[in-house]
């Protein structure tokens, strides 16, 4: 998806802004704190270069309305598992994952997608109707974007989202449907002028 | 003359704080910059005209209170606010143990204002 220096400047600031609100929810869940990184945008074609994710653990969740498409929030295994341990307060093996380790990840993939999606109704006057998140888990970083690869273009967003005491790196994903990013590059350009125009 | 400064490596973000000053204080001198090193330079060469100190908290190469914390022995605490989206409670703990103020960006809008119509 290629975005001028403003445009990216101004899905920065919102993704900036929506993780924020998400840490302030997980750190309450966890009681302890999230340490955030300065959001990056990532090479589409590239993940394994510009993002060490090896073996993943995370969840999808498809979303509908005037945009569609998809959102991940992906996890090196080790990191999903660090914030399913800090969230039931256990610590267990990725290959001993089990039903409640499961919905905890869903819930925290949830709670901060969710959060993307509000920030963007919020600013952008559209809605997002997600569905059910998915677990994501695989063994290489090029096979989690299983969708129509040829109806789709992405948009990687990238933050560090680590427990404090814990090296876990998660990154989050949208993959949207071309039609869609015509309409998604306007949106941010009338976000940037309502800021811009005074 | 009357400063405010501001330090955001977002370039919207500053736009919207240059803003929402400029409704309440028309006439201020508003600088702002997106490097953390500028704006510690900044701030030493106008501390005396600085009304306001506004720095944004996750920031590459140091964060809000770093950069806080180099210059507020220059400063009163009640002049310098951090302004983030980073609303959690450490964050927020981090701001109340440098006796300064904390906006969360999502009430920018409310938060800035009162503040600075203290402070004018």
């Amino acid at each position: 998806m290629q975005l001028n220096a403003l445009q990216e400047d101004a899905i920065k600031e919102l993704f900036n802004r929506s993780i924020g609100r998400a840490a302030e929810i997980i750190s309450q869940m966890t009681d302890r704190s999230i340490k955030l990184s300065v959001p990056k945008i990532l090479p589409a074609d590239s993940p394994e270069k510009s993002y060490e994710l090896r073996s993943i653990l995370g969840v999808k969740q498809q979303f509908q309305g005037n945009t569609d498409g998809f959102a991940y929030l992906l996890y090196n295994d080790r990191g999903s598992m660090d914030l399913i341990a800090a969230v039931l307060n256990v610590d267990v093996p990725p290959e001993e994952l089990g039903d409640i380790e499961r919905e905890s990840l869903l819930e925290i993939g949830n709670i901060i997608i969710s959060s993307c999606f509000f920030e963007f109704s919020c600013l952008f006057g559209k809605y997002f109707f997600s569905k059910e998140p998915e677990l994501v888990k695989t063994d290489s970083a090029h096979e989690p974007f299983n969708c129509d690869e040829s109806k789709m273009e992405s948009l990687r967003l990238s933050m560090d989202f680590t427990l404090a005491g814990s090296s876990s790196k998660g990154e989050i994903t949208f993959v949207l449907n071309s039609d869609s990013l015509k309409d998604i590059r306007e949106q941010i350009d009338q976000y940037i002028s309502s800021i811009l125009a005074a | 003359m009357k400063t405010i400064i501001a330090i955001d490596d977002s370039r919207i973000a500053l736009a919207q704080i240059e803003r929402i000053t400029r409704e309440i204080l028309p006439e201020i001198r508003f600088l702002k910059t997106q490097n953390v090193d500028e704006g510690i330079a900044l701030i030493k060469e106008n501390v005396s005209d600085l009304l306001f100190l506004l720095v944004d908290y996750n920031m590459e190469g140091k964060n809000g209170t770093d950069v806080i914390k180099e210059v507020i022995h220059l400063l009163d605490p009640g002049r310098i606010s951090l302004v983030t989206a980073n609303t959690q409670s450490s964050v927020m703990s981090e701001a109340r143990d440098l006796g300064i103020n904390f906006i969360g960006k999502d009430e920018l809008k409310l938060r800035l204002p009162d503040l600075l119509a203290k402070v004018a």
